[in-house]
């Protein structure tokens, strides 16, 4: 809870650090856990890291406090609301390299983060913008064994002319059934390359693995992609006029569809060649 | 009071982006997105408060080339009210009646493409697209990324058919 946090003098340690325009203050009771956040943050935001300063003074867009409590279990405070971890390391750090990016990606200057899986095909950026658990890695995956290229499962960054800058974390691939558990993996596992350059919008693709679906697109107009898309678009609801702007650059002319589809691996060739049909 | 007979659109608390041939609107009052098709979008451009339903209705012929009844002008206005994009309250022509039977019946006779306010609500929060973000209770944030969520515990839990929180639907728990 709020009233649990620890005065600001026990906070020994703090930064301001600026991630893509966005100024976040990490700041921390614990010398120990600040350089391992400040680690995981670093490399959370794939080295996109400047250091401003350690004052107090700087203004900030989010800030980020995290320490022990008396009883050694570990809290993260996000800018006044704090979530208790009594778990191991590892858990209290997934959180927060989620929430170290979320966070950037919603308050990032000049750049419009869509929650997206994307690839290079025939040098146009393919969008698919979808939720968590909806198989946005794993056809992401395919695809690049396919032998697209990889930018992202996570993220479409999108600059203010529309057109989508690499974000190539390792891939997130979660096992199917009951065996949910995660691996992250480096996209030259599925043997593909990663995007260097930004580049165009070809296609936006809204497609969720269904059990037995077949890829049967229905193509949709610029308005409606956008629509779809809004629920994917992070800094919509603190910026919709820039959020709005920068969409409407980015799928001009880009061909914009939507099916449910099954398996990745049969599904890639169909939506291959339908990008083959519909990319200029 | 608006009337009804001459409508104005609303300009106020509104992000407006034209897309070719639609019009997306932001409302930052209701946080909901509105996309108007082409039809619906000439309708809610010429109602500035001096243009009746009618020379609304000439205006839809003048674009399309094509014969449009005030009932495809009124269709659009009713829409346009329900989603408040319009100044005022504006009296629905078509009360009483489900959007399904109107649009069968002007749908049907109508030479042009039947006016559609497709909207939907925008997340208030980043959140919304972190799985299993449950939103908090008090000043406690609880929150995570599956498998390891906190959803403020039973009866809610991550939930393995979609990755969000909520009751246990027959498909187990993450």
């Amino acid at each position: 809870m709020k009233d649990t946090l620890p005065p600001r003098e026990e906070l020994v340690r703090r930064v301001v650090f600026e991630s893509f325009g966005a100024r976040i203050r990490l700041e921390s009771n614990s010398e120990d856990l600040f350089e391992k956040a400040l680690q995981r943050a670093r490399k959370a935001l794939l080295g996109h890291i400047r250091i401003i300063d350690k004052s107090d003074e700087t203004e900030v867009d989010f800030r980020f406090g995290l320490g022990l409590d008396d009883h050694g279990i570990k809290w993260l405070d996000q800018d006044g609301l704090k979530t208790s971890y009594d778990g191991a390391d590892f858990i209290f750090f997934k959180t927060f390299d989620a929430m170290v990016r979320l966070r950037v990606a919603e308050n990032a200057a000049n750049r419009v983060f869509v929650h997206a899986g994307v690839v290079g095909w025939r040098g146009r950026a393919v969008m698919v913008p979808a939720l968590s658990h909806k198989g946005k890695s794993t056809l992401v995956a395919e695809l690049i064994r396919n032998g697209a290229e990889y930018y992202s499962d996570e993220y479409a960054l999108l600059d203010k002319t529309g057109r989508v800058h690499p974000f190539p974390r390792d891939l997130m691939i979660r096992r199917s059934g009951k065996d949910r558990t995660e691996q992250l993996l480096p996209p030259g596992h599925f043997g593909g390359s990663i995007g260097r350059k930004s580049i165009r919008v070809g296609a936006v693709l809204f497609t969720e693995y269904q059990k037995g679906a077949k890829w049967t697109p229905t193509q949709l107009t610029i308005g409606q992609g956008i629509m779809e898309t809004i629920p994917h678009t992070i800094p919509v609801h603190l910026d919709p006029e820039f959020s709005l702007e920068v969409l409407n650059k980015a799928y001009k002319g880009a061909i914009i569809a939507k099916s449910f589809r099954g398996d990745a691996k049969h599904a890639c060739p169909k939506i291959l060649a339908f990008l083959d049909d519909h990319l200029n | 009071m608006n009337n009804s007979q001459f409508p104005t659109a609303r300009k106020s608390g509104l992000v407006i982006q034209e897309v070719p041939d639609e019009i997306l609107v932001f409302d930052l009052d209701s946080n909901k997105a509105h996309c108007l098709n082409l039809t619906a979008a000439t309708v809610w451009k010429s109602c500035d408060g001096k243009t009746s339903i009618q020379e609304i209705a000439s205006i839809l012929e003048k674009q399309s080339g094509k014969g449009v009844s005030d009932d495809v002008v009124w269709l659009a206005i009713d829409q346009l009210n329900e989603n408040s994009l319009l100044e005022g309250e504006v009296t629905a022509k078509f009360a009483g009646q489900t959007r399904r039977d109107v649009i069968k019946k002007i749908g049907l006779a109508s030479m042009i493409a039947i006016p559609i306010v497709a909207s939907l609500v925008a997340p208030r929060s980043a959140l919304a697209n972190v799985s299993c973000a449950c939103g908090g209770i008090g000043n406690t944030l609880l929150c995570g990324t599956a498998p390891f969520a906190s959803c403020g515990g039973a009866p809610f839990c991550c939930r393995a058919s979609d990755g969000l929180c909520g009751p246990d639907d027959g498909g187990g728990c993450l």
